[in-house]
């Protein structure tokens, strides 16, 4: 077996007339593949480092010491501290109230020394949040800003936390209270929904971004083959073939891999600015060790040199050409296979979910279903196609229709392999659009009878530590004088069922007007269901009448605020109820929009955004395949549709064979992808939450990314139009 | 329906007189080559001229030149009554289409489909219905003897097979001129002496003119007058049968 000298490889592939595009391409389709793998490992890796990094605040060592007397004493070896989480509009602030002797020894990340009571400490982003937004509803909640956390401290650079001087007695009271000697990071445990995310982000990224390797490899084959098979006429052996085409692969993926590391450096910016969950991301956190960066150019270069190799040893060079039968074989049915057992999958552990007979997390079953749905969809692929070419071949009547049909039912794979990646990001904007969907069943909350207003907020009053009468008499007049307040109710509630039924509140007939009661019974008092009246939702909460006449017996369970709507105005009260003392500590006081959890939401829009991200790139990178697909599979066919233009056909038939070759396979796909999107997100849905959530109708931008991907696909098409003309030419082609 | 009934020649026959094609001082260069040195060239209807000459004398050039596939940068092309140097670029596709038929050497069947529908292109191009142009398709295919070969793709046929299809494809739409180069220049002897044989059958019945290009003797001795080129320049002619 004769070897490949430096100067044979160089004559054959870099020399050659062509090889250039082809080297350019190659080595541009294996850069990206390996920019877009590095964020995404540095995000994957940064999602857990940032949490790690942040769980400090969360104190997770130590003793509670709720209920305890004041007899509890500190030493300069431990602190007492009590994390919550406080809000301001729609922004969660971490808040970690801490109380330490003047020596203590114990460290708090960050920080040289503990704040003093009415001092804190806050993140970047929290010094900014105050200072643009008065004292009143927001700063007068924490004391006197005496320092700022360093970055390394932090989840994110949006991250909001406050680390305050708080007295003992305040944190002693509070049920999350604890004494602790530490501070320290809990080990990253995983995270479910990082781990899907990333799953899906690399697959909707990745697959696209391997079919432009695929495809791009593609480009100018004929012309390839027909040099190996020169080479082969005049002696070389098959072995020797087969090592210049790896080598050829080996130099232009590692070329491509080195040029990925670089790009994947100069875009770490502008991915760090993707916002997910926590926030965007530090730039150092996208970083990824030498050893992985290494690995995965290695991974990169050898998988593609190894395929290289494999695909010109199948191809069986001679001296005369290729020997293998160049149509492809009929696809089976089995091809829908995995698509199927995909599917099943994930109906069983839907349905198994839904009926709570589902003895194990829904997650890994779910995970496994919707990879194996994803990849069942590429291989379904060329059968589909195949199929609607021999629907439609039959059914056509014009020249364009008959050549570009027949190439479909010929060739399903290279077709299908050409709006593959356009398929694949269809798919993945479809689950995703489905899954945010449920996010909107629940996101407005508006007014209705007989649900706390919009409007007002609500504070529980610590049952423990009753407020002295005057206490709570002074902080309603404190509220009632606040500006952009209207009214101030507090109701009234009691252990046992003597005199109000449990969980119910007692207020006087005459505020339950301003509380958004429509119908109110006759007496002094009223009483309605506290929790319903919290609820996001549903049908209104009655008053019933109760027969007293005063409050005796009763003792004080919540402040209802109402005030004029604006931000502002929520917030100055929000200010007030949270320093008057009356709650519990770290009890933060919310509006109905807050109880309903509107972090699930922003949850679930962060992870939507992010995906219509990811969709977007993949949309992208698969319009450039579709380009250079669609020109290959012309370039292969050069000398023939020359030929049909000589024979008079004309440049607008030769555009309708390339657009119909295009449409057909991509317009019934589409619909298939839409389809099976919302059903998985549908089976997802319903799986992880035992069927509590459902979709719904997809938000307006999943229709703008439908109608954007379609536009590509066509500005794809028709930026291939130009090649045909020149391509096609009569002067260009040779017959004889 | 017949296939005669496919084509409506817009171009007056020619007669002895009047020749159906007419080349006047034709010019063409490709860069500093030039190709063509001022050739006159008159072709009867129903006449089969062979165009011989070395590789590299032009007869390619000339046959391009005839059919409206190039324009000649001097001279002119007469077919019937259109001045084809003159025609613009859809023009000439059109006249292409409905008057001129093509036969190459190799490489000039679409791989994907099958023999009949290679055949009906031309119809389907001029505007015939798929059922009006699979039915002329059977027929030409009959006539050639590839009835049985019409669902076959051209990857499955023999190199004598692929080229009759293509002589079929460039007959069915009866085609007042056929342009041949080199067509059985990747035949073996025999199958090259079959597919001349019934090409010619084909075109004398239907009165099509022929303009074969070949450097075979053997296979110019079969037309009825032979042209050759050589550098550019028609350097002799002599009637071959009549």
């Amino acid at each position: 077996m004769s070897g490949v000298s430096p100067a044979l490889a160089r004559l054959i592939l870099v020399d050659s007339r062509g090889a250039w595009v082809r080297l350019v391409g190659v080595t541009a389709g294996v850069a990206v593949g390996v920019t877009l793998f590095l964020l995404l490992f540095g995000a994957y890796g940064a999602l857990g480092d940032r949490q790690e990094r942040s769980s400090w605040l969360s104190v997770s060592t130590g003793e509670y010491l709720a209920g305890t007397d004041a007899a509890v004493t500190l030493d300069d070896n431990s602190v007492f501290a009590m994390p919550s989480v406080d809000r301001h509009g729609d922004d969660f602030i971490t808040r970690l109230d801490i109380n330490a002797t003047a020596d203590s020894t114990v460290r708090i990340p960050g920080l040289s020394a503990a704040p003093a009571v009415g001092e804190f400490y806050a993140s970047p982003a929290l010094v900014r949040l105050l200072e643009s937004t008065p004292a009143a509803q927001l700063g007068d909640r924490y004391g006197t800003l005496v320092g700022t956390l360093p970055n390394s401290v932090l989840s994110s650079p949006e991250s909001l936390v406050a680390v305050t001087g708080t007295d003992a007695q305040t944190i002693l009271a509070s049920p999350a209270g604890l004494r602790t000697s530490e501070f320290i990071a809990n080990p990253y445990g995983g995270n479910q929904n990082y781990l899907f995310v990333t799953i899906i982000g690399g697959i909707a990224v990745l697959l696209p971004v391997l079919l432009l390797v695929a495809i791009v490899t593609k480009l100018g084959a004929a012309e390839r083959r027909e040099r190996f098979a020169t080479l082969r006429l005049i002696g070389a052996t098959p072995g020797t073939v087969t090592r210049l085409a790896a080598l050829e692969t080996a130099v232009i993926s590692l070329v491509g891999g080195l040029l990925g590391v670089l790009l994947a450096v100069l875009f770490r910016p502008l991915a760090a600015m993707v916002s997910i969950d926590d926030g965007t991301f530090f730039l150092s956190d996208l970083r990824v060790d030498p050893l992985t960066t290494t690995v995965v150019v290695a991974a990169t270069t050898a998988g593609a040199t190894l395929a290289a190799a494999w695909s010109i040893r199948r191809a069986d060079i001679g001296p005369l050409g290729s020997t293998r039968q160049q149509h492809e074989k009929q696809p089976r049915a089995t091809r829908l296979l995995p698509l199927a057992l995909g599917l099943g999958v994930m109906t069983i552990t839907s349905a198994a979910s839904q009926l709570g007979v589902l003895p194990i997390d829904g997650g890994a079953p779910l995970i496994g279903g919707f990879l194996l749905t994803s990849l069942g969809l590429i291989m379904a692929g060329p059968y589909l196609v195949w199929r609607t070419g021999t629907f439609l071949s039959r059914r056509i009547n014009s020249a364009a229709g008959v050549v570009a049909v027949n190439r479909v039912r010929r060739a399903p794979a290279a077709t299908f392999r050409s709006v593959s990646g356009l398929v694949v990001a269809l798919y993945m904007v479809s689950v995703f659009a489905g899954a945010a969907s449920t996010a909107d069943l629940d996101a407005t909350i508006s007014d209705s009878p007989g649900l706390l207003p919009v409007t007002s907020l609500t504070a529980g009053i610590d049952t423990v530590r009753v407020p002295e009468p005057a206490r709570l008499e002074a902080v309603v007049r404190e509220l009632d004088g606040t500006e952009g307040v209207t009214q101030v109710t507090v109701s009234y509630g009691s252990d046992t069922d003597d005199i109000v039924e449990f969980g119910y509140s007692v207020v006087p007939a005459t505020a339950a007007t301003a509380l958004g009661f429509a119908s109110v019974p006759p007496g002094d008092f009223v009483s309605f269901d506290a929790y319903a009246f919290m609820a996001a939702a549903g049908p209104p909460v009655e008053l019933r009448p109760v027969a007293i006449t005063d409050l005796s017996g009763l003792t004080p369970r919540s402040v209802y605020v109402d005030t004029v709507g604006t931000p502002a105005a929520i917030e100055v009260a929000r200010t007030v109820l949270e320093t008057s003392g009356l709650s519990l500590p770290g009890d933060t006081p919310g509006t109905r929009a807050d109880a309903a959890g509107a972090n699930q939401r922003s949850l679930l829009n962060s992870y939507a955004t992010l995906a219509y991200l990811g969709v977007g790139v993949a949309t992208l990178i698969s319009a450039v395949s579709l380009a250079v697909a669609t020109t290959a599979a012309m370039l292969d066919r050069k000398r023939v549709l020359g030929l049909l233009r000589l024979m008079g056909m004309r440049v607008a038939t030769l555009r309708r064979i390339v657009s119909y070759e295009t449409a057909a396979p991509l317009l019934v796909i589409v619909a298939l992808c839409i389809g099976l999107g919302f059903l998985t997100a549908y089976l997802i849905l319903t799986g992880l939450t035992g069927g509590a959530r459902t979709i719904g109708m997809p938000e307006g931008r999943y229709f703008i990314a439908l109608a954007a991907s379609l536009l590509l696909a066509v500005v794809a098409v028709v930026s291939t139009f130009g090649a045909i003309r020149t391509n096609t030419a009569i002067s260009s082609t040779r017959f004889e | 329906m017949s296939q005669n009934t496919l084509s409506q020649h817009s171009l007056s026959p020619g007669t002895l007189s009047t020749p159906l094609i007419q080349a006047r001082d034709l010019h063409k260069a490709f860069g500093r080559t030039e190709a063509l040195r001022g050739i006159d060239l008159d072709i009867h209807a129903g006449e089969v001229v062979a165009i011989m000459g070395p590789s590299g004398s032009g007869k390619s050039t000339l046959l391009h030149a005839l059919a409206g596939v190039i324009v000649p940068d001097r001279g002119t092309v007469t077919v019937g009554d259109a001045l084809v140097s003159s025609l613009n670029e859809t023009e000439r596709s059109d006249l292409r289409l409905t008057e001129f038929g093509f036969v190459f050497q190799f490489g000039q069947l679409l791989p994907d489909l099958s023999a009949r529908d290679n055949v009906t292109i031309p119809l389907l191009l001029a505007g015939h219905g798929r059922r009006v142009a699979l039915r002329a398709a059977d027929t030409q295919l009959d006539q050639l003897d590839l009835g049985g070969m019409a669902d076959k793709l051209p990857s499955e046929l023999s190199g004598g097979q692929a080229q009759r299809v293509a002589i079929a494809r460039a007959l069915v739409g009866n085609p007042r001129v056929l342009f041949a180069d080199e067509p059985t220049g990747s035949l073996d002897s025999l199958a090259a002496e079959n597919v001349l044989t019934t090409m010619l059958e084909l075109v004398r019945h239907s009165g099509t003119t022929v303009v074969l290009i070949t450097h075979d003797p053997r296979t110019a001795a079969h037309a009825d007058r032979e042209v050759v080129v050589r550098d550019g320049r028609i350097s002799g002619a002599r009637t071959l049968v009549g």
